[in-house]
């Protein structure tokens, strides 16, 4: 298994070589218009080791929907793969992907969208 | 019948008519909801990375609470009615009860509490209410709902992801536990395929756009299946599909409103619906009779 794989396998207890890119995941996802990548893709670059995977906007745009999760013929856990990617980039040092401070319309939002935006974008 | 509740934060601020409209469905229904005491924030979002506990704790400290409260009144049943909280307090409880390891990590790490032991059992109020029976709920209707179509929404967080295994409340792909609610108060709900797909959670901070184009399509389906409402179990999905509702013209909207709303209506209790909403609601089914 490549590093990649092997960090990706670390953070989220999934194999992206069980993947056999048959491309249920994309197909099924809502947000594809929005992603530069379509989420099988992204997993056969980890497979290849491309730290390209982690440049992409695909698990950005990820919402943790699971509807790809639930319908993966080979039972992996695409959301977590997809969060592991996010995990690995926030993670590094010095990396910020938003910032809290930022947040227009503030006082309008729901917490629960705050807090949820937090969990996923920041440490 | 005695059950704890856990509201979460959505229910206190954003959304009052939620836990209102429960409240009162709740006490005409004979079940008495025991708010957990100090219970905190659930954290929203699951977290889905296996080396890092530390996100899980917040439910950890909730679930200390509720077990503590439940040996006083005799019970295991936490019961939840916001989708994300219950994603979250269902995903970490089968996660402890699964991996001792986990447990004890997250044991040793919250000193000031009394151990966790995973004994909690964590329901959805729709299950409640399908445990209740949707027959017996029928015998309670004062105002039946004759008329009205209403779009059952599910989101995600009920229904995704099927692990660890128990996690939805129904099958995922095609669930009808809102629907024999909607039939249960003399409503008929609408053939709707955009009730699973997701409103576009969190995007709804930094990127909007991302919302409003999951929000039109998922209002565009209820509205095309002539839907008078969309019924939404999640505080979250409610305000994005607002939020969508806001960026279409008035003519292409459907009023969102949550289950409990509804239910509230049907047997006779004060819905916490607006005064408007309550009133087209009323007049749709059957009349100036009710108005």
């Amino acid at each position: 298994m490549n590093e990649l794989a092997e960090r990706v396998k670390e953070i989220s207890d999934q194999n992206v070589y069980s993947c056999y890119l048959c491309g249920n995941c994309s197909a099924g996802c809502m947000f594809t218009d929005e992603m530069d990548t379509l989420p099988h893709q992204v997993i056969a670059l980890v497979q290849m080791e491309d730290k390209d995977a982690l440049e992409k906007n695909t698990s950005w745009i990820c919402a943790s929907c699971f509807v790809c999760s639930v319908r993966c013929p080979r039972g992996l856990d695409v959301a977590a793969i997809m969060e592991a990617l996010r995990e690995i980039k926030i993670r590094e040092r010095g990396f910020r992907k938003i910032d809290l401070r930022k947040i227009k319309d503030i006082e309008k939002l729901p917490q629960i969208a705050i807090t949820a935006a937090a969990q996923k974008f920041t440490w | 019948m005695e059950v704890l509740y856990y509201p979460g934060c959505s229910l206190k601020n954003t959304y009052p008519e939620f836990e209102k409209s429960t409240y009162a469905a709740c006490e005409k229904l004979g079940i008495n909801l025991v708010e957990i005491p100090e219970w905190n924030c659930c954290g929203v979002v699951p977290s889905l990375a296996t080396d890092n506990v530390m996100r899980h704790l917040g439910a950890v400290r909730s679930f200390i609470n509720a077990q503590e409260k439940g040996k006083e009144i005799g019970t295991n049943v936490v019961v939840t009615l916001c989708s994300m909280c219950y994603n979250v307090l269902k995903r970490v409880n089968l996660i402890l009860k699964e991996q001792a390891d986990v447990l004890k990590n997250v044991n040793d790490f919250i000193d000031d509490q009394p151990d966790y032991v995973p004994e909690l059992e964590i329901v959805h109020f729709l299950n409640l209410l399908k445990n209740v029976g949707f027959d017996k709920l029928k015998e309670r209707i004062v105002i039946p709902l004759r008329g009205l179509k209403v779009a059952p929404y599910y989101g995600c967080a009920l229904l995704r992801p099927d692990r660890p295994k128990g996690v939805p409340i129904d099958d995922p792909e095609n669930p009808t536990v809102i629907e024999n609610l909607i039939r249960s108060i003399g409503a008929e709900p609408a053939e709707f395929p955009f009730k699973t797909e997701c409103c576009g959670n969190y995007h709804i901070v930094f990127e909007p756009g991302i919302v409003e184009m999951r929000t039109k399509k998922i209002i565009g389906s209820a509205r095309s299946e002539k839907a008078d409402v969309i019924l939404s179990p999640c505080p979250l999905c409610t305000y994005n599909l607002q939020h969508g509702n806001e960026t279409l013209d008035r003519s292409e909207q459907v009023p969102v409103i949550f289950f409990t709303q509804l239910l509230a209506l049907s047997l006779g209790v004060k819905s916490h619906l607006s005064t408007e909403m309550e009133n087209q609601i009323l007049k749709k089914i059957g009349g100036e009779k009710f108005v």
